[in-house]
């Protein structure tokens, strides 16, 4: 009896030990939530309820007016064809950085004296300024800039790029792939280092070829490394802006102005803080659903 | 008990940095006398604003120079331009003819980051003691934000100086403006066989002399047309065009592509768009067609009066003329370059605000602008002719300004800034980047701004 007593004593002291330290490591991440709470989810919240409202940063208050800036969105043909190009030109930047980063990582796993050079170089341009590099960017591309006086030396036509869509496509794509290969590139490369070295080996008595390898060895064992830069790249690609921004300006005549960027002018410049509300709003759930969807297929794979 | 030290510890440094984070850059750092306070709670050392006793504290942007801005004025080589000028004097004469004020000039930048910051501050019901700007402020005034002006300071200044609230009340004052003119390169002129004679006055004139200079140049130099840029003013510079072919983008609020007389505009601006090189008269940066002019690989630009400055410090040999008409055109034009100034109803010290006001209208502060070719707001210089009979281009501006036959850029009521954005992308820049028909580029971008008027 005693015995028991002596357990059961010894048992509610451990727990409330447990107890202690639990609200101990509470206390310790309770700013963490606050911080979170007051700059991640008060904001949402505040943008889902604009989203409802009429408001100009003027007048006093946002007037509700319930589902009207989500009817106007989804019954205006600008916004629907500036969603679209949104996924249009974002899928393409994503899909050109993946694939180029996966070669080129592949490429900075050969051993070479100079790999460590290449590796900081192909880096530089994420650390480097949007602003500064896309300005430079621009002045390549002015009708008299840098791009053209090439074309001219070299006797090939000049090109007005601002005129054209496809080209001014060209050249965002170009920048952000440009711009984002390096961390990808570094995270493929990290994650091609820690596939067993054994593998290969093996694979290689048993006669497989290069291809063979890659597509046996290295593409399955680096699909968690995929997954990471694949939905990081879809959030990435939805939030696409400051490149159109800097670079195109939506030009030429609004060609290549995508929802990212009429949200930030709908918002910050028009003052339409009710239509960038219902705006983000459906831009973050259509992310969302774009993100379920590939981890549905990434674990479906898996089963 | 040493981790609940921490814990605090952590807490107390997390609050810290989120709060500090707030804070806002040095750009809005005041002229005001900082003091070092030490707050009892938390024997932290920090640094607040605290306003010089009995002195009324008021916070202005482009108003005067706090001291920041007067050392990089004084920096720039060649010393301070004219429009440092303006502001140094005025914060000179602030200190000396009201003494009991505290300024705090504050650079809140101009255009859509002025408005972001004076909104923000609307918004969070801490409105700024003067509120400045140019095409945003007749929104201000249409939410009926800001307070009608004493009519000692409606009195001292021309008319079309001022902006009307939807009561009629004039609430807003500008200290300076400009109006469109051309100006042209004398020199490239004369190379290719024209005189001052020569100089256009209707558009078959221009389009003529335009189209023979650029056939001249043979891809070195062009004649020259109306800029467009889509994301820098394009539908301001071409307003001048529309007014005085008797029409414009809005009529009583309303859009008014459907016009004929404004399509008319619009496929003359296209063919005037072909005495550009491809691309700088409709970029998205501006810059390199004024440097094209100065350059003298370009005839004729259009511009406002400050150009003639402009001009004047790039060393070119350059004249001016009035914009030209078309046949059975009127006089019309459209300013540039206004600032504004307004008090908001909800400021906390109006009567020392409108005092400010009054003090940038002096005749002492508005005598600067002259230098600049700017139109000053006061009558007592407008029509005396004395003080600007040596320049050409303020003899021009006066006179339009006296006549009267101007106005600043068209307004709507509702979603002002998305209805010109559509206007500057979808019609203007559209109609000098493609050869669709101008008319199906009209109702298109009449489909896009009827839901939003």
């Amino acid at each position: 009896m005693g015995e028991i007593k002596r357990t059961g004593k010894k048992e509610k002291k451990q727990r409330s030990r447990q107890e202690r330290r639990t609200r101990r490591a509470y206390k310790i991440i309770a700013p963490f939530f606050a911080y979170i709470a007051l700059w991640g989810i008060l904001p949402l919240f505040y943008g889902l309820y604009l989203g409802l409202t009429e408001y100009n940063g003027l007048s006093e208050k946002p007037v509700f007016i319930g589902l009207k800036n989500y009817m106007d969105f989804f019954t205006n043909a600008a916004y629907m064809q500036l969603l679209w190009r949104q996924i249009w030109m974002g899928a393409i930047c994503l899909f050109m950085n993946t694939i180029l980063s996966f070669l080129l990582g592949l490429a900075l796993n050969v051993p070479a004296k100079t790999r460590g050079i290449f590796r900081s170089g192909i880096y530089v341009p994420c650390i480097a300024a949007t602003s500064i590099t896309s300005a430079i960017f621009v002045v390549l591309l002015e009708p008299n800039g840098v791009m053209n006086t090439v074309l001219k030396r070299i006797g090939l036509t000049p090109v007005t790029w601002q005129y054209s869509q496809f080209w001014m496509v060209f050249w965002i794509m170009i920048y952000f792939v440009w711009k984002n290969i390096g961390p990808a590139a570094i995270i493929w490369l990290g994650g091609l280092q820690s596939i067993d070295a054994s593998l290969y080996e093996a694979a290689r008595m048993d006669g497989a070829d290069m291809f063979q390898r890659i597509r046996y060895i290295t593409i399955p064992g680096l699909r968690f490394v995929a997954s990471y830069i694949i939905l990081t790249g879809i959030i990435g690609a939805m939030q696409m802006f400051d490149v159109v921004m800097f670079i195109s300006k939506g030009n030429p005549y609004g060609k290549t102005d995508i929802l990212m960027y009429r949200l930030y002018r709908d918002g910050i410049v028009n003052f339409n803080m009710g239509m960038a509300g219902a705006e983000s709003t459906v831009i973050g759930m259509i992310t969302i659903v774009f993100s379920i969807i590939y981890f549905r297929i990434v674990l479906k794979k898996e089963d | 008990m040493k981790r609940k030290l921490l814990a605090i510890c952590m807490a107390t440094a997390l609050s810290l940095i989120s709060l500090t984070g707030c804070g806002g850059s040095n750009e809005n750092v005041p002229d005001t006398t900082r003091q070092e306070t030490e707050t009892s709670d938390t024997k932290e050392t920090v640094k607040e604003e605290v306003p010089s006793a009995g002195k009324i504290h008021l916070t202005v942007p482009k108003v005067g120079y706090n001291q920041e801005q007067i050392n990089t004025a004084n920096a720039k080589e060649g010393g301070p331009t004219y429009e440092d000028k303006y502001y140094m004097t005025v914060t000179e004469n602030m200190a000396k003819n009201l003494p009991d004020y505290e300024m705090e000039y504050v650079d809140w930048g101009w255009g859509e980051t002025l408005d972001q910051k004076q909104r923000a501050l609307f918004a969070s019901g801490s409105a700024p003691d003067i509120v400045a700007g140019e095409t945003f402020i007749p929104s201000y005034a249409a939410e009926g934000l800001l307070e009608p002006l004493p009519q000692e300071i409606v009195d001292l200044v021309n008319p079309s100086f001022l902006v009307y609230d939807d009561d009629d009340n004039p609430v807003a004052v500008a200290y300076k403006t400009s109006i469109f003119m051309i100006f042209y390169n004398k020199a490239l002129l004369e190379q290719c066989g024209y005189s001052e004679d020569d100089i256009p006055e209707t558009w078959d004139e221009w389009k003529a002399m335009s189209d023979d200079i650029t056939a001249q140049g043979k891809g070195e130099f062009w004649g020259g047309g109306i800029p467009t840029f889509p994301n820098a003013g394009g539908a301001l510079r071409a307003t001048p065009f529309f007014r005085t072919n008797g029409t414009d983008f809005a009529v009583d609020g309303k859009i008014n592509l459907d016009d004929e007389k404004l399509q008319e505009v619009l496929s003359f601006i296209r063919e005037m768009n072909y005495n550009f090189p491809a691309g700088l008269g409709n970029g998205s940066d501006e810059f390199p067609m004024w440097d094209a002019f100065h350059e003298g690989t370009l005839a004729f630009v259009v511009q406002g009066s400050f150009e003639g400055s402009d001009a004047e410090n790039a060393g070119m040999d350059w004249g001016v003329a009035p914009i030209p008409m078309n046949d059975a055109g009127i006089d019309g034009n459209c300013t540039v370059g206004s600032v504004y100034l307004a008090v908001p109803k909800a400021a906390a010290n109006k009567e020392a605000s409108f005092n400010v006001i009054k003090e940038t209208l002096s005749l002492e502060n508005e005598k600067v602008w002259l230098e600049g070719s700017y139109c000053p707001a006061i009558k007592e210089i407008i029509e005396d002719s004395s003080y600007y009979e040596n320049d050409k281009v303020l003899m021009m501006e006066m006179q339009v300004i006296k006549d009267g036959t101007y106005s600043g850029l068209a307004t709507f009521p509702k979603n002002d800034s998305s209805i010109w954005e559509i206007i500057n992308q979808n019609v203007l820049a559209r109609t000098t980047m493609t050869e669709d028909p101008v008319d199906v580029i009209c109702s298109e971008a009449m489909a896009q701004i009827v839901p939003l008027q």
